[in-house]
This record gives C-alpha cells, structure tokens and sequence, in this order.
C-alpha cells in the first residue's frame, strides 16, 4: 500500500505544479488539511502544501471578482469590501462553516475539491453563479455548476489545481444570502439554502438563482422550483408557495438526523428565508444607490 | 529509499518561541508530535476536529492539532499554553479562570485559555454573543460555560486595563 513518504512546500505556483506533475499515487495538493488528515497518509507519495503560494487573497481582477484557493473561510467570513451585499452569501456561508477553528484551516478550494454533502460554501458559490481557474496541462475557467455536475474531485485531472474562484460584481438592486438550519452552533447543515436576487425598479423580481445544500448528495438547482417569482414582487404570499413547492418537489437523501419528510420540508424553509432576505439586501442594494 | 523502511521528514516548528526540529513519519498528526514532545496542555479529546481540547495556536490563528499533519507545521510558529504562562506566574487569561471559578476536571481548560487568547487578540472588548462565538468550538462537560463566559469577560477587562497602564499601543 502506498503511504506518504514526504512533504513538499512549493512557494511559486510553477514549483506546486511541477510536484504535481507527477500524477495520481505520487502527488497530492493539500490545503487545510482537515480533510486529508483523515487518510492518515494512506494513497499518495508525497503532500504538496499549497498554502504558501500566496493564493489566498480577495482582488478585482479584469472586471472580476477573484477569491484565491487558499483564501482560509475564517478570512472569508470577516467579509470583504469587493464582497458587497450581491454576493454576501459566500462570506455568510463561510462564516457558519463549523467552528472558529475549523474556519481558520479549512480554505475555499478545499471546500470545493473536497467537497462533502454538508460543506456550505459551494452552494453558496453555485448561487453566485460562480467559475473557478484551473492551473495544470490544460490551465481553464469552468463554471462551477459544471464542476458540480459530479463530485468536483472526479472532474479535475491529476496534478490540476484549483486557484481561484472567479466571480461577477453583481449589478444594481441585487441582494444574496445563505441560510443554514443545524441543531448546533458547529453543526452540519440539515439543510441549507443560496440565494441571488436581482430587482428591476419597480421591485419586482427581474432574475434569481436558488441552490439547496446538504439535502442531497450533490448540490441541487432549485431556480426553476422558484421560477413563480420570476417579474413579480416577492411577498410573503409568494414566497411561501414557493417554500411549499420544493417541501413537495425536493426528494432528500437518506439523513441519520432527520426523517425525509422533515428534511423535505425545512428546505422550503431555508430556501424561503434565503429569498427574502436576499430580495431584502436587493432594496436597499437601491436606497443606496 | 530501501523498501519497508518508515519514511521520516524533518519539520522546523518554533513553539512558544524555541525553534525545534522534529524527525516524524510523514503521517503523522500535529496532536502525537506535540504530545510526545512534553505539551501534556494539547489534550485528546475526540480525535476529529469537534471538542477543542487540542486547540494550538498556529501564527496566532487558533487551530486544531487532531486536524494538522505535523508536516503541515513546517516553518510556522505555534504557541501552546505552556507559553503564555506558569503556575507561579499565570497569564492574564489563566488568572481570570482559576478566579471565575471557570476550571473543574480541567480537561478542557488550555483549549478554552487559547481560544480565548486567540478572540481578545483581534477584538478586546467581545460582547457576551462574540465571546460564545469565539468558544464556539471548544466543549465543556463540567462548568455549564457560565463561568468560562465570565472568565473571559473579566481576562478581557484585565488585558484592557493592564494595556492602559502601559500605555499600550492599541
Ligand atoms: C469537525 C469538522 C466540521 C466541519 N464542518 C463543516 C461545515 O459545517 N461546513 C463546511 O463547509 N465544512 C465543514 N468542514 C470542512 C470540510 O468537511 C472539509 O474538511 C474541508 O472542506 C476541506 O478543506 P481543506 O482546505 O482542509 O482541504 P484538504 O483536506 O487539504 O483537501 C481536501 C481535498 O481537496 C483537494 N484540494 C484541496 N485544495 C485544492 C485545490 N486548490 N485544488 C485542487 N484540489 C484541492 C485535496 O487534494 C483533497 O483531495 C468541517 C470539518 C471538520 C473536521
Ligand atoms: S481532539 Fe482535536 S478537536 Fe477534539
Ligand atoms: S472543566 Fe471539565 S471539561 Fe471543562
């Protein structure tokens, strides 16, 4: 059985590709390591530590917004000037990530290549629509959605690094908000709920993405369950019809926390608190304007 | 490398100010190293990430030593609590606990400390809310965490105070 026989610590991004390089079995990144700490060695020959490359800050890149792989969610969480209220749902999701020091290991791209189903950042990400850059053979953006579309891990090839997550500034009158229901302060999500709203002038709801975390495997898509806002003013009225069709729509995983029934329902619930507060952020996104 | 052989790395760790060199099997966890090496404060709770009792602090930032490889720790400074303070002469922190009547069986205690250390380091004054947030990962099964709240509140008014007669730079 292979174990681990070394540590390598690249400091150029060239240096952590080249280690890499020498594929599957040979070389693996890690990042926060709260993950991989758990193989306790086992299945690679070496561990390149990532997190001395400088890939962890927050910058306004050619019109985009860039988050650094190795950007710590502890980090994140504080917020950021470039995260404004369109995309408040990352550094919300980053804050409610576990504990305070889980928070300061964890990073960003760790919690998308090493995605589990309760990681709450990626589904955060997803409702921002967001891309991430690709550094290896083929250096890439591809959006996460399609990073999603299995486990993300399944989708990179060896020796490919994820180094930023790439965001759009968001537009006028936009709002977004994660919301998560756990039985703890540090608990998993039972289920979580993304949401980006964009209002037109007259407060009506001009688009909208919606992502539901933690209910099954993989992430789940639910802007088509809340299409019913789509040019109308996101009442209360709406958005509890909206809440009761993915309570009938969502079809849950197994939970050893929570019946489906349950998990079916406090869907809606996240996914309606989400909207609203979303659609909340989008106006005063405009009183400030 | 002959086959068989247990692989060993080197890891420079400065702890609590000394610089040392470890020869571990790559594998191993931050937690075993630390231990072995003496810091009988960084204690195994539940091995996983979710008690706190094996709280470090790594460049200033609190973490667990049960969810870092020790190779991970390469070049960077941890502090444990053996290097705030002794017995005879205890950190702030450590005196707001013995007085707040905060310490029972004490497992628990060097994490809370650093936790602690960690949340007054980048906000002084925490309100009750920022205080539970800052302990958020560290359980106690003995105290009921009222007093540990009141110990940290009264470290924080300490440090504080201690920082105005020292005209401190904050
Ligand atoms: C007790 C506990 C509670 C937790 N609670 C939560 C929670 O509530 N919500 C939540 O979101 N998360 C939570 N987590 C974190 C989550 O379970 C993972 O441990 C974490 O996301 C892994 O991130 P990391 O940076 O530590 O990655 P690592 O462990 O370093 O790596 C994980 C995987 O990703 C790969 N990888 C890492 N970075 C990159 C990169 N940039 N490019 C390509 N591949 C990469 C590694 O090779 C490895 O396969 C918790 C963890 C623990 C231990
Ligand atoms: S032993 Fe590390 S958190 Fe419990
Ligand atoms: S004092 Fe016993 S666990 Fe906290």
């Amino acid at each position: 059985m292979v174990t681990v026989q070394k540590f390598i610590y690249p400091t150029t991004l060239g240096e952590a590709l080249e280690a890499l390089s020498a594929g599957r079995g040979k070389a693996r990144a890690i990042a926060g390591g709260t993950s991989l700490v758990f193989h306790r060695g086992r299945s690679t020959e070496a561990y390149v530590d990532i997190t001395r490359l400088g890939i962890d800050r927050v910058e306004s890149l050619e019109g985009r917004i860039e988050v650094g792989a190795c950007a710590r969610l502890g980090a994140l969480a504080q917020g950021h000037d470039l995260l404004v209220p369109g995309l408040r749902a990352l550094p919300e999701a980053a804050a409610c990530a576990g504990s305070t020091a889980v928070r300061n290991a964890v990073t960003l791209g760790g919690s998308v290549a090493g995605y589990k189903r309760w990681s709450d950042p990626p589904i955060a990400l997803l409702a921002l629509d967001a891309s991430v850059h690709l550094e290896g053979p083929d250096p890439r953006d591809v959006p996460l959605a399609d990073l999603f579309s299995a486990h993300p891990l399944s989708k990179l090839a060896a020796g490919e690094l994820i180094t930023a997550v790439l965001l759009e500034p968001p537009g006028p009158r936009t709002g977004s908000a994660f919301v998560k229901l756990r039985r703890t302060a540090v608990d998993y999500a039972l289920a979580s709920a993304a949401a980006q709203v964009v209002l037109d002038e007259q407060g009506r709801v001009a688009d909208l993405s919606l992502t539901l975390g933690a209910v099954r495997p993989l992430p789940t898509d639910a802007t088509d369950l809340a299409g019913e806002l789509l040019g109308a003013e996101p009442t209360e009225d709406l958005l509890a019809q909206v809440a009761e069709r993915i309570a009938q729509e969502v079809e849950p995983g197994q939970d050893m926390r929570a019946s489906k029934g349950y998990l079916a329902r406090v869907a809606g619930v996240v996914a309606e608190d989400a909207l609203a507060t979303a659609a909340a952020r989008a106006r005063e996104e405009e009183s400030d304007a | 490398m002959p086959d068989g052989a247990p692989a060993t790395i080197e890891v420079d760790i400065i702890i609590n100010g000394k610089a040392q060199t470890f020869r571990v099997d790559p594998a191993e966890v931050a937690l075993d190293t630390l231990r072995d090496a003496g810091l009988a404060s960084v204690k195994r709770g539940c091995d996983e990430g979710d008690c706190g009792s094996c709280s470090i602090l790594v460049d200033g930032q609190l973490m667990r030593a049960c969810l870092l490889y020790t190779g991970q720790l390469h070049g960077r400074e941890i502090t444990t609590v053996e290097g705030l303070g002794t017995a005879r002469q205890p950190h702030p922190i450590q005196r707001a606990f013995v007085e707040a009547g905060a310490v029972q069986c004490g497992y628990c205690t060097p994490g809370m400390v650093l936790a602690t250390s960690a949340l007054l380091d980048s906000c002084p004054s925490p309100t009750d809310e920022q205080i539970r947030q800052g302990l958020d990962g560290n359980l106690c099964r003995c105290t009921g965490y009222v007093k540990i709240v009141d110990a940290v509140r009264q470290a924080a008014a300490e440090l504080r105070s201690g920082r105005d007669r020292s005209g401190g730079d904050r």
